[in-house]
């Protein structure tokens, strides 16, 4: 007989008086979810849910959970980035009897062991989805394909997992209903925007101590994520380059006041490069090649294909180790190049990732997204079986509402002569499907 | 200054005593006769009784050094060993900040490099990526127990922690005769 599964994995459970102190005051910046708790707290609409989780393993992340299990569901966890795991959250977690696999400085090997000890929750496997990235997809797809009947739907976080599943979803491969969380306006127009737009600096800060002021930056991509690491960069006094491949991005991006060039003859010049492509192979071997001397590079893209760090490793003559998730390599030139948290996500591997505000905009959209799947769907009618959904505007503004009143916003209601003139209700939606905002 | 002796000679010449030059070591004080021819020989077998005697004590004080100068050699070669393999367990890779009074497992991967886990092989089950190579703690000053010598190294502690006690309260409990 297989041993019996560890109840929890984390670095430290020592940790865990340190972390309920920080997810206590990470409750108060978290006002979407916290209204769902008192909401949903009596009704408990996610009862008989068993999700497993599997997305950064943070002190927000903490209160996501806290709040999935105020409204009834069973939950397990696991980390979607091996350096992302804040070690006091999960500890945290685990204490209250949450199984939790996580911790910060995974072996690839040890991540994929961390995912799948989430899957079986006691005899019974899970029935909910909510995944970061599409590891958790994937792996439940590829290697337990017989459990996908019994999984009423999965909600994706992020731009590369919503990828991922359009993808399955053309390839007919998709065995669940599916909702797009990343798409909603309060979460990609926030977290994706003004979240990368203060972790960005602080975890380039917090490995590197650079000046900002008057160095030259490349981002590379201007989607949401470029958008607000180029507007952070800028805002400390950098110059600040980008590179596109969509013309209506790049224009945007010149709109904007900033140079648009490539990423070939910006890196060059730059003193700072950033990657927030989704894409693969942006920093290559011939553009490492290109650099100055201390250049700093890292991603904050979902992915670690963006920089070509396995080039960096057989080819470097020396790496230096200065901090955890710090590398300085000394190419053959003699020239240095500074890699941050081994080209994985950079807020999170060197910063704390994104701060509880705009986090909660976000949850609170997973939080929706799962109450849907799970008790609107049983028959799979309103959400089929290999299809990607997105929530509906109502709610997209539902979240919205949620968190004004936290910063004091007082919002102008539309009076029925307004309401007449326009032909928009008063209580919303306010705008079409189409409307970009 | 060179030293014109040639080599091998030193100052020192070790005197061989044969049996029949027993009597050349014993002699009278100066100036006294003798009065009995076996006076001498006498004296000259007490002297031998002595030099057998000082030789036996001699040899068992020494032999009883040499004991603890085998055993001190063994538990310095120990100590050594213990110190490099602790440096090279410091030195395997490892992801993660490792936390005193916890148990890592040691992995090692094809590529040879060696590194530290949380999972145990249990845990891994039959997807154990990489070759096995030992548990082991790691102890408050930083050293490493090995987890088969864990039960040995508490009952060292719990021992130690006793005597302390003991010492403590022999110290602390004065109490002045009545």
């Amino acid at each position: 007989m297989a041993p019996a599964k560890a109840q929890y994995k984390v670095a430290d459970i020592n940790l865990a008086e340190f972390g309920r102190k920080e997810i206590e005051i990470a409750e108060n910046e978290m006002p979407g979810l916290m209204s769902l708790r008192r909401q949903y707290g009596e009704s408990k609409p996610l009862q008989g849910a068993r999700i497993a989780g599997c997305l950064h393993m943070t002190i927000q992340t903490a209160v996501l959970i806290e709040t999935l299990q105020a409204l009834g569901a069973k939950v397990q966890w696991s980390s979607c980035n091996i350096f992302s795991t804040q070690d006091h959250a999960a500890a945290a977690i685990a204490v209250t009897g949450t199984p939790v696999y996580a911790w910060k400085g995974e072996t690839d090997e040890e991540y994929m062991w961390c995912v799948e000890q989430t899957i079986m929750f006691g005899d019974e496997p899970l029935n909910m989805i909510l995944d970061d990235g599409g590891d958790l997809t994937n792996l439940v797809h590829e290697k337990f394909p017989h459990l996908m009947d019994g999984i009423y739907g999965i909600t994706e976080e992020t731009t590369t997992g919503v990828h991922n599943l359009y993808k399955m979803m053309e390839n007919g491969t998709l065995k669940s209903a599916a909702i797009n969380v990343n798409d909603s306006v309060t979460k990609s127009k926030f977290d994706n925007l003004y979240g990368c737009r203060e972790s960005l600096v602080d975890g380039i800060k917090r490995a590197t101590d650079v000046m900002l002021a008057g160095k030259v930056a490349l981002v590379a991509g201007y989607g949401d994520v470029g958008k607000g690491s180029a507007q952070s960069l800028r805002a400390f006094g950098c110059r600040v380059l980008i590179s596109e491949v969509d013309p209506i991005n790049a224009l945007q991006a010149a709109m904007e006041g900033y140079e648009v060039t490539t990423v070939e003859k910006a890196a060059p010049k730059a003193n700072i490069i950033v990657t927030a492509t989704g894409c693969t192979s942006i920093i290559t071997p011939e553009v490492f090649q290109s650099l100055q001397n201390d250049t700093i590079v890292c991603n904050i893209g979902h992915f670690d294909c963006e920089i070509d760090v396995a080039w960096l490793n057989a080819n470097a003559v020396e790496k230096v180790e200065v901090k955890p998730q710090v590398d300085r390599f000394k190419l053959a030139s003699g020239n240095h190049i500074i890699l941050l948290a081994e080209g994985r996500l950079v807020n999170l591997g060197c910063g704390t990732g994104h701060p509880s505000f705009v986090m909660s905009n976000s949850f609170t959209n997973q939080t929706i997204a799962q109450i849907e799947l799970w008790t609107n769907n049983k028959d799979f009618k309103v959400y089929k079986r290999g299809e990607v959904y997105m929530l509906p505007k109502t709610l997209d503004e539902q979240v919205a509402r949620l968190h004004l009143d936290k910063l004091g916003v007082e919002l102008t209601t539309l009076s029925p002569f307004q309401s007449k003139y326009l032909g928009i209700p008063q209580k919303g939606p306010f705008k079409p499907e189409y409307y970009r905002y | 200054m060179e030293n014109k002796e040639p080599a091998g000679t030193s100052g020192i010449v070790a005197k061989k005593i044969g049996p029949h030059l027993l009597t050349d070591k014993a002699h009278l004080v100066e100036g006294s006769k003798t009065k009995n021819p076996d006076d001498l020989i006498e004296l000259a077998q007490q002297i031998q009784r002595c030099d057998d005697s000082i030789k036996a004590v001699a040899s068992s004080k020494l032999r009883t050094i040499l004991e603890q100068m085998r055993s001190l050699q063994k538990q310095a070669q120990q100590c050594l060993e213990e110190a490099k393999r602790d440096a090279e367990l410091h030195h395997a890779a490892c992801n993660f900040k490792k936390i005193p009074g916890k148990l890592y497992y040691l992995y090692k991967r094809k590529s040879g490099q060696t590194y530290f886990s949380m999972l145990s092989p249990e845990e891994w089950g039959v997807g154990c990526p990489h070759e096995f190579l030992g548990c082991y703690k790691l102890e408050f000053d930083l050293t490493w127990t090995l987890f088969e010598d864990l039960p040995k190294r508490e009952e060292d502690n719990a021992m130690i922690e006793k005597l302390i006690k003991q010492q403590f309260n022999a110290a602390l409990t004065y109490e002045p005769a009545t």
